[in-house]
């Protein structure tokens, strides 16, 4: 019996680094992709303790996650504008001055297709943005987005709500 | 004797079977709350009064994959994936028409008593026909802008289930 609990524990610790070493070096591009929507959440939420180096930082991760020009269709905001990059990012510094933070969460991407320069994928993104009154208002929208390969690098250049009733 | 039984119950022995145990309970813990029951935290105005920000309940995954939802369920919608979706009362299926009259919500021409609304609404919505495989779902607080309220029809393929309570 103790042999047989000493091989489970093996093969399960084999399994495990097994999966690691796969997660590590051999990264599908659907992963990739995932991991820029999370990357892109994380680099559009803000807090109001940022310091302006921190505010650098932060324009900087959004710019290196967007394409020289970037598609924004927002039905929500009725927005819908093509923007360069430094365009989206000086707009997002400028949302400080209405909100005191702003915090962005991805969920559920889900790749819809993926060539060797260009891929499609769509997401729920939830956004709690809190005004400097302190009320706070949230935001689910799925979203659909569009990247294409710059430089080896995913980027997105389109970002569209998607409905999911049709009234 | 009871010290004894709660001793053993929060600090067990580490022995083959209490790992066995350990695992059953992961397994099943995993499989229903994975699979058949996944909890969520409702959070927005939508579905006020009937359910609160805030409130926890359970999304029954098997509600549906028998039998299509029918008018007066409360569902829950996917939006892309099933960590995030939408809490919405189906008001009619497929081949049903659907319009709001001052504030009323009236199917296939009749007007439809609906006591889970409780607030004041004015919505004015011209008839629409739901095709076959879809539902129009609609939340129960009508008092916000008819602009601002997520509603409509959509794909039976989008309803993940219904909450349990």
């Amino acid at each position: 019996m103790k042999k047989i609990f000493t091989t489970a524990l093996l093969i399960i610790a084999g399994a495990g680094i097994a999966l690691f070493v796969w997660k590590r070096f051999f990264t599908s591009e659907e992963a990739v992709i995932a991991k820029r929507c999370r990357a892109l959440g994380e680099a559009a939420s803000f807090s109001g303790d940022d310091g302006l180096a921190a505010i650098a930082i932060r324009g900087e991760r959004l710019k290196s996650l967007l394409a020289d020009t970037c598609r924004v269709r927002l039905r929500t905001y009725e927005m819908n504008e093509t923007f360069s990059r430094d365009e989206i990012v000086s707009r997002h510094v400028a949302l400080r001055q209405y909100w005191s933070s702003l915090s962005i969460h991805v969920y559920d991407s889900v790749v819809l297709e993926v060539g060797k320069a260009e891929a499609a994928v769509h997401f729920t993104a939830r956004a709690t943005a809190v005004e400097k009154s302190g009320r706070r208002n949230i935001q689910t929208v799925p979203v659909w987005a569009s990247l294409k390969k710059v430089d080896g690098t995913w980027r997105f250049e389109e970002f569209r709500e998607e409905n999911v009733f049709e009234k | 004797m009871i010290v004894d039984w709660l001793k053993r119950f929060f600090f067990p022995t580490p022995s083959r079977w209490f790992f066995l145990r350990l695992g059953c309970v992961a397994l099943a813990a995993y499989i229903f709350f994975g699979h058949v029951c996944r909890p969520m935290r409702i959070s927005g105005l939508s579905m006020l009064p009937t359910y609160h920000t805030g409130q926890v309940n359970l999304c029954n995954l098997w509600k549906y994959r028998f039998s299509p939802p029918q008018a007066g369920d409360v569902v829950m919608v996917r939006l892309t994936g099933d960590s995030v979706m939408y809490l919405k009362r189906v008001v009619a299926v497929g081949g049903q028409t659907v319009e709001f009259r001052k504030g009323v919500l009236w199917v296939d021409g009749h007007p439809v008593e609906e006591d889970y609304v409780k607030g004041p609404c004015d919505w004015e919505l011209a008839p629409r026909k739901v095709r076959l495989g879809n539902v129009y779902v609609v939340g129960d607080n009508r008092s916000v802008d008819i602009e601002k309220h997520d509603f409509g029809q959509t794909s039976l393929n989008n309803i993940a289930g219904g909450p349990v309570w």
